[in-house]
């Protein structure tokens, strides 16, 4: 029996000739960080968050799990390009190409049909980003992150890389130090946004890195989606993006953060997410990982107030080259929280695709419940699935259970599928289709249309 | 050497923990390595001495859940062992080349390495039980009964083709500290039952490191309760070579008074038709400590094979603990592989329907416990009947206390 599987990317892997007001020296060094800092013109406080950023990103280690980022040579990295553009409210007034690139992407398409708003970067700067006025009006925010800092310094003082610390880990030291645009969502008391914001983040040169911070405070009864993607063309070089997403979901507040990850294949993805929920908030994580070379990526939710609640979801797609080591972490902190893990992987190609996760049921989350899922389907005899979920219960009164199944395709599933009529490879596309669809029918439909368009399985061959 | 994870896929790797080593920890010396070098044979002695420059590399591992840093070991002991009268029986101080071979062939990471080699290196009590082909023995074999003074020990069973045996590795109650290395190997055909008894004094530590190698057909089944206090970290790694082979680890666990208990099973299946199962029972109670790792480790080539793992563990009382850490690794697309882990609390529904028929909370909590682990026993006690009427007395002490 031969099968193969395969995630057709090619609408994304394109590029754009573009001109550039800055590109920075390769590597990492302290004179780039005052460098990027004295360019965007920050203010002193910013500044020295980097400062001491870079220096604990100097002497921390490796994290000593994951993958193997070896290959990866950091002094390789350009991480500074500033594209020729300033940042407009209006697709129109973007030079040609960039604009004619985020069309292709079919993002000013969604903004009118289905957002309340869209934020646009290309490389390391945002170069669109846009709010309908009445949401505006209602008091919600929602700006690039450099404009945020000079116009909400107080606001962003207060949250900005307090849930994930610059000296967590080396990739978080080095994302304070040269983080680069991204979005700042602020939503006021009991506004409830109806329609998503978006961010899409673009790639455009080789052997480039990207770090945006993504910063959401949802105010006390506020409601909020966010939606992320992201897409690079393919290099022969390897590219980086360290991104950073903070989350605060205050009292009696909800947010759901969908992501649908598409970098090239030549990237590495070591990315970090972790919100934030106080009492009666619930905080929901949607994922797509598909595209990469390499992720370390693990959404985390810490349960603080009394009743929280968290769900994540995640299907993530290793292919041929791909190395994904995904997964969740939730801590329960209070009394009463609950959480919900449904992680899903599709394997194939050689493809290696590994869920590490955390339940910590800490002592004082007394009378909490969990429940973790881990499914993994292997297409071929190439690819490798693991699931490593760490369960940590310290009270007497929660309770948790945990389940996990890796297997291939079924005979008996897609002998059933042909009797009624279908072939061999439709029936595998179909059943690979149901194993993704209950984390594709969570995002907005034009979204599930795209990863389910995404993961669009060509399979071949026949049982012998 | 066998490790406990496999760390590669084609050209792909995943980074490989760091090793953390208690730094202050007084060790044994290369005083120590020729007082028990003394009494080896020629074989024995160049093995243990290529076993003792990676020794000494080594520190002791300064681990995240399991504190060794209070720890001391115990001075050596050199002893020179009896001759026995068993005649499948003999010292593993005189182990001829090829024995000597076979045993350098069931190399192993363990717990820890560093365990691992010191079991190696400076056991005080070791036995080589080597049952002929076809041989069913009548009798459970006992190991630990007879000598209260070993505090290390090493050995090396191995059933011949066809052959059936069963054996009872039982640490004998209020030691300190003890460790002992234990290599098995199946032969094609055969038939081995293991019930380990794990004691231990109030402050002690144990160590107990587990190999065992299938062939073909072979079929095991382990037993392992760990109702005792102290520390106590015990190490399966079973290892389905053959196919059609079968190994099945049921552990029964309960973490009374300041008990820290880490316990790990690995099933690791290479062929065809095999079958891997771990079932972990436990309760957590005062302030007792569970962390219960299971890995189910499916291999290119093990075809139609079944792995599965499943852990229950319930907290009776608010300063105990428990971590799962079940872990499936599956390179063979082909298997059924799967695990499930619950943590629950105290029901206080059954403990009131219990105390409403007239009974104590501690009564109750006696009967829920004993409920937990009733049918463990009943099927621990159709293969050894005479090693479970004092459990089940053991086990309902040390709830209530």
């Amino acid at each position: 029996m031969s099968r193969e599987a395969f995630v057709d990317s090619s609408r994304f892997e394109f590029t754009s000739r573009t001109d550039y007001s800055y590109v920075s020296e390769k590597g990492f060094t302290e004179s780039l960080v005052r460098e990027i800092s004295g360019r965007k013109d920050e203010p002193g406080w910013m500044l020295q968050l980097r400062l001491n950023s870079f220096r604990a990103f100097s002497r921390i280690h490796d994290p000593s799990f994951g993958v193997d980022t070896g290959l990866l040579d950091l002094g390789e990295i350009v991480a500074y390009l500033k594209p020729n553009a300033s940042r407009e409210r209006a697709w129109e007034d973007l030079p040609v190409e960039i604009r004619e690139t985020f069309e292709k992407l079919g993002i000013p398409e969604a903004e009118r049909n289905s957002l309340s708003g869209a934020g646009a970067q290309y490389d390391s700067e945002v170069v669109y980003q846009n709010i309908k006025r009445e949401l505006e009006e209602l008091g919600v925010v929602f700006l690039d992150m450099e404009s945020a800092v000079k116009e909400y310094p107080e606001l962003v003082k207060k949250y900005f890389m307090k849930a994930v610390p610059a000296t967590d880990h080396k990739y978080s030291a080095l994302h304070g130090a040269v983080w680069s645009g991204g979005s700042f969502v602020y939503v006021p008391k009991n506004i409830k946004v109806k329609q998503p914001l978006q961010a899409y983040f673009r790639m455009n040169a080789a052997s480039s890195g990207q770090f945006e911070h993504t910063l959401i405070v949802a105010d006390e009864g506020s409601e909020l989606q966010f939606i992320e993607g992201c897409s690079a063309p393919r290099f022969n070089e390897l590219n980086l993006h360290v991104g950073m997403v903070e989350i605060f979901v205050l009292k009696g507040a909800r947010v759901r953060y969908s992501t649908i990850q598409n970098w090239s294949k030549n990237t590495y993805n070591l990315n970090t997410k972790r919100a934030i929920v106080e009492e009666d908030g619930t905080m929901e994580w949607i994922s797509g990982s598909l595209g990469s070379m390499k992720t370390m990526l693990y959404p985390t939710t810490v349960l603080k107030g009394r009743r929280a609640r968290a769900e994540h979801l995640g299907i993530t797609y290793a292919g041929p080259g791909q190395h994904m080591d995904t997964g969740s972490k939730v801590i329960h902190l209070a009394p009463e929280t609950s959480s919900i893990v449904d992680a899903r992987s599709i394997s194939t190609g050689g493809g290696w695709a590994f869920y590490r996760g955390l339940l910590d049921i800490s002592e004082r989350a007394v009378n909490s419940k969990s429940a973790v899922q881990c499914t993994a389907m292997m297409i071929d005899n190439d690819s490798r699935s693991d699931t490593l979920p760490i369960i940590s219960v310290d009270n007497s009164s929660s309770n948790i259970g945990h389940e996990a199944r890796i297997g291939r395709i079924s005979e008996e599933q897609i002998f059933y599928l042909m009797s009624r009529g279908l072939s061999e490879s439709e029936a595998k596309a179909m059943i690979v289709r149901g194993f993704v669809e209950p984390v594709a029918k969570q995002f907005p439909v034009e979204y599930a249309v795209e990863l389910n368009r995404l993961i669009n399985l060509e399979i071949e061959g026949s049982i012998g | 050497m066998e490790k406990s994870i496999n760390l590669k896929h084609g050209d792909k790797t995943m980074v490989r923990p760091s090793r953390k080593e208690i730094l202050d920890f007084k060790d044994y010396g290369d005083r120590d390595f020729l007082m028990a070098c003394e009494k080896f044979g020629p074989p024995m002695s160049v093995y243990v001495s290529d076993r003792y420059s990676e020794y000494k590399r080594l520190g002791f591992p300064d681990w995240k859940r399991t504190n060794l840093r209070g720890m001391s070991i115990p001075p050596m002991v050199s002893r020179f062992p009896r001759k026995s009268t068993d005649p499948y029986l003999k010292s593993m101080n005189w182990l001829s080349s090829d024995e000597v071979e076979l045993l350098d062939s069931l190399d192993f990471e363990g717990s820890d390495r560093k365990l691992l080699l010191l079991g190696d290196i400076f056991f005080d009590s070791g036995v080589i039980l080597s049952i002929p082909d076809g041989s069913v023995m009548k009798k459970p074999f006992l190991v630990g009964r007879s000598d209260s003074v070993e505090q290390i020990s090493n050995n090396l069973f191995i059933a011949g083709e066809h052959s059936e045996i069963q054996i009872v590795i039982d640490s004998k109650a209020s030691r300190n500290w003890f460790l002992q290395n234990n290599r098995f190997l199946l032969k094609r055909g055969s038939k081995v039952d293991v019930l380990f008894v794990n004691h231990l004094g109030s402050e002690g530590y144990g160590f107990v490191n587990n190999f065992y190698r299938l062939e073909e057909g072979a079929v095991l089944k382990v037993f392992e309760v760990s109702p005792f206090s102290g520390t106590m970290v015990s190490y399966h790694l079973g290892l389905s070579a053959g196919k059609n082979s079968s190994m099945d680890f049921e552990p029964l666990f309960l973490a009374a008074g300041n008990t820290n208990l880490d316990l790990q099973f690995i099933t690791r299946i290479m062929a065809e038709n095999c079958n891997g199962q771990i079932n972990g029972t436990g309760v957590a109670i005062d302030n007792g400590s569970v962390i219960f790792r299971g890995n189910v480790d499916m291999r290119r080539g093990a075809k139609n094979s079944t792995g599965s793992e499943h852990s229950s563990v319930t907290i009776l009382s608010d300063g105990a603990r428990a971590d799962a850490i079940p872990c499936l690794l599956v390179d063979e697309n082909e298997v059924n592989a799967s695990h499930a882990a619950t943590i629950g609390s105290l029901d206080e529904e059954r403990i009131f329907y219990l105390m409403s028929r007239g009974m104590t909370r501690e009564r109750a909590l006696k009967m829920i416990v004993r409920g937990t682990f009733e049918p463990v026993i009943e099927r621990m006690e159709l293969l050894f009947p005479e090693n479970c009427g004092g459990l089940r007395n053991a086990l309902d002490r040390r709830v209530g206390r």
